[in-house]
């Protein structure tokens, strides 16, 4: 792996992705540069993905000279027209608060020192996710040919969303190795954690946020997943940047716009993006007729559009080619000996530390708290929402085997932790006003 | 406090799941998780009964991180001794960083050196087989990974009876080769003939590792 790869990587995706993110947000925070990756993501592997699967083309070394200039007039725009300085008074960081960062930093150094050393080696990644990166890199372009082996890239799974093969062709291309899938994780792993934090910080103090943080980066699975080339974390971070500008919903319709626009392309990250789509909606629905908000048509065409624009094309693409959602012969059933699996995953093995015991203890002796918060509800729909469709979809279609295997469950669930952190968040911040409200 | 310095091996199956380490004969998780659910349930009942209101949050966190300890101190001591471990592999060739993963898995899982011998075996191949030659494999567990190392050099999707080679990399499928050369698939029991066993033709032995790896060429 050449030096410079990840270097032009980031280049290309975090500025194109600023940019993007100036549209919907001037300011100049954090939680602005963590979206700009995602974004700026999201942005190469759409156009990658119009290029090699939309328009049918082959490898062309114009492909630099398009992202490169895309990149550079990106730099332009955010010179003429720079971030908003924020002027944020940062109090001095006491003792807890540095050991907490300490805690952070060192999981992310020690994903970081795996992620250098230890090429991928799991089913999903070489059978598909990196192995459509290695064929599109061989043979220039995708085989459309559906009786030829390498059709759609891959032997199997040919339904699969193509952001994160695309994401890695991008930086094996530039120069990366094959371990540099590796840091494609490891960028949306910082991100989730630095999202996660940003969110945390608008509802508790620093030195919680940053504990609830290092809670999260510091669960088992969470940090496997951060430098083994699954798409799982990646869904995790898009549905978690969604969530966030949902619960910003009420300061402007723009950042409803950009949650939109941040669930939509789950969808292309993992095939359980649709789950977390169908959730959104349902929530936003309820939310709006409940507030009776009166959106103009101007912006109900820029959230329909944030939503749909970046869904249609991958929606369109599996029409007209026929692909199932279905890895297994469909089989609707019942399957209730899911549900012991679901309660292993979550309260007895070490997936997550003992996280689900502190979101069960919280959520059992504040629930109350909990649900008078006018704020927190539309979050706490859609995890309730989503973690009853998961819990459903196990339950009653042929998915229940990847369940009692545990080839799947625990993953599925990645992107609900994250969701039940910035719940906990929630809670704890309305508990912390409470009692301030009572001081007073 | 044993524990938490108990080993955690990696596995294939890591990367779906992480098995608790255990506290006599339970789940750390579950005991350190009832015990903080019991106490965070029984406190906050007394706690806001005697002070009329709801627990500090500062303090709950307090509470989690006690109960977060012991597990983070595993989960720290098991990827210190993995980095410590791969650290030497810093810069070192792809192929090498491959080679030490598979071996570190294979010695764990008890995989009779079927994924350790792997890399070496996908050398024997692209040293034996021209490139764009075309490939069948025999059925076997680890055909994926095969396949993932031999894509970018030869054409995969031939059916065995068409293919220029055919590789046997620890596979369950039943074969028998023939004196005369050919090679047979779900053969009977002794050469006879079974209705199930289909020939793919008559091939040579290219290059034979030990009876689970081998490479046939097709004969000409």
């Amino acid at each position: 792996m050449t030096f410079f790869a990840p270097i032009f990587y980031i280049l290309s995706v975090l500025v194109p992705g600023l940019a993007l993110m100036r549209w919907f947000d001037s300011k100049n925070t954090l939680l602005l540069w963590t979206g700009a990756y995602g974004l700026g993501t999201a942005l190469i592997t759409g156009e990658l993905f119009l290029y090699f699967l939309i328009l049918r083309l082959s490898f062309s070394p114009a492909l630099y000279l398009v992202i490169g200039l895309q990149t550079v007039i990106a730099a332009w725009l955010l010179y003429k027209k720079p971030l908003l300085r924020v002027k944020a008074k940062i109090a001095p960081w006491g003792a807890a608060e540095i050991a907490l960062a300490v805690i952070i930093g060192g999981c992310m150094v020690f994903a970081a020192l795996n992620a250098f050393t230890k090429p991928p080696v799991g089913f999903d990644s070489l059978s598909f996710w990196s192995l459509r990166t290695k064929v599109l890199i061989q043979q220039g372009s995708v085989d459309f040919h559906p009786d030829h082996q390498f059709y759609l890239g891959a032997y199997n799974h040919r339904a699969y969303p193509w952001h994160s093969s695309l994401a890695e062709y991008w930086m094996r291309i530039l120069g990366g190795g094959e371990i540099s899938v590796n840091l494609i994780s490891l960028g949306y792993y910082c991100a989730l954690a630095l999202a996660l934090f940003c969110a945390l910080k608008s509802f508790l103090t620093r030195r919680n946020s940053l504990a609830l943080t290092a809670f999260f980066v510091s669960m088992p699975l969470i940090f496997y997943h951060a430098f083994n080339g699954y798409s799982d974390l990646v869904l995790a971070y898009y549905v978690v940047m969604s969530a966030v500008y949902l619960m910003k919903r009420e300061l402007s319709s723009v950042y409803i716009a950009l949650s939109a626009l941040f669930i939509a392309w789950g969808f292309f990250v993992k095939n359980e993006g649709i789950i977390y789509i169908l959730a959104w909606i349902g929530t936003m629905v309820a939310s709006e007729v409940i507030r009776r908000s009166h959106f103009s048509i101007k912006e109900w065409i820029r959230i329909i559009s944030c939503l749909l624009l970046p869904l249609l094309p991958w929606i369109l693409f599996r029409f007209f080619l026929g692909l199932s959602f279905h890895d297994l012969p469909p089989a609707r059933g019942w399957h209730p000996e899911v549900l012991p699996q679901v309660l292993k995953t979550l309260y007895a093995y070490d997936n997550w530390n003992v996280w689900w015991w502190i979101f069960s203890s919280v959520i059992i002796v504040r629930l109350s708290v909990l649900l008078r918060s006018q704020r927190a509800w539309p979050l706490i729909m859609f995890c309730v929402l989503v973690f009853g469709m998961i819990l459903g979809m196990y339950m009653t279609s042929e998915n229940y085997v990847y369940a009692l295997d545990h080839t799947a469950l625990s993953r599925t669930l990645i992107p609900v932790t994250a969701l039940s952190i910035l719940v906990m968040g929630y809670c704890l911040g309305a508990i912390e006003k409470k009692n301030i409200s009572e001081n007073v | 406090m044993n524990f938490i310095f108990q080993n955690r091996p990696e596995l294939l199956s890591s990367i779906n799941f992480t098995l608790a380490p255990s506290l006599g004969a339970y789940s750390a998780v579950v005991v350190i998780g009832a015990i903080l659910l019991a106490a965070v349930v029984v406190w906050a009942l007394l706690y806001s009964i005697k002070n009329h209101r709801v627990l500090n949050p500062g303090i709950l966190l307090g509470l989690f991180s006690v109960a977060w300890l012991p597990l983070f101190l595993h989960f720290v001591f098991v990827n210190a001794g993995h980095v410590r471990d791969g650290l030497f592999l810093l810069g070192r060739p792809y192929s090498e960083q491959v080679r030490w993963r598979f071996c570190q898995i294979d010695a764990v899982q008890n995989l009779a050196g079927s994924l350790c011998g792997l890399p070496l075996f996908i050398e024997k191949v692209k040293e034996y087989v021209p490139p764009q030659a075309s490939i069948a494999l025999a059925k076997g567990p680890l055909n994926m990974y095969v396949e993932y190392y031999l894509a970018d050099a030869y054409i995969l999707d031939t059916p065995a009876d068409r293919a220029d080679y055919f590789i046997v990399y620890h596979s369950g499928e039943p074969l028998a080769y023939a004196q005369d050369g050919t090679l047979y698939r779900n053969p009977g029991v002794d050469f006879s003939i079974s209705s199930s066993q289909e020939s793919l033709g008559k091939f040579s032995i290219d290059a034979q590792l030990d009876s689970q790896r081998l490479i046939f060429k097709r004969q000409k």
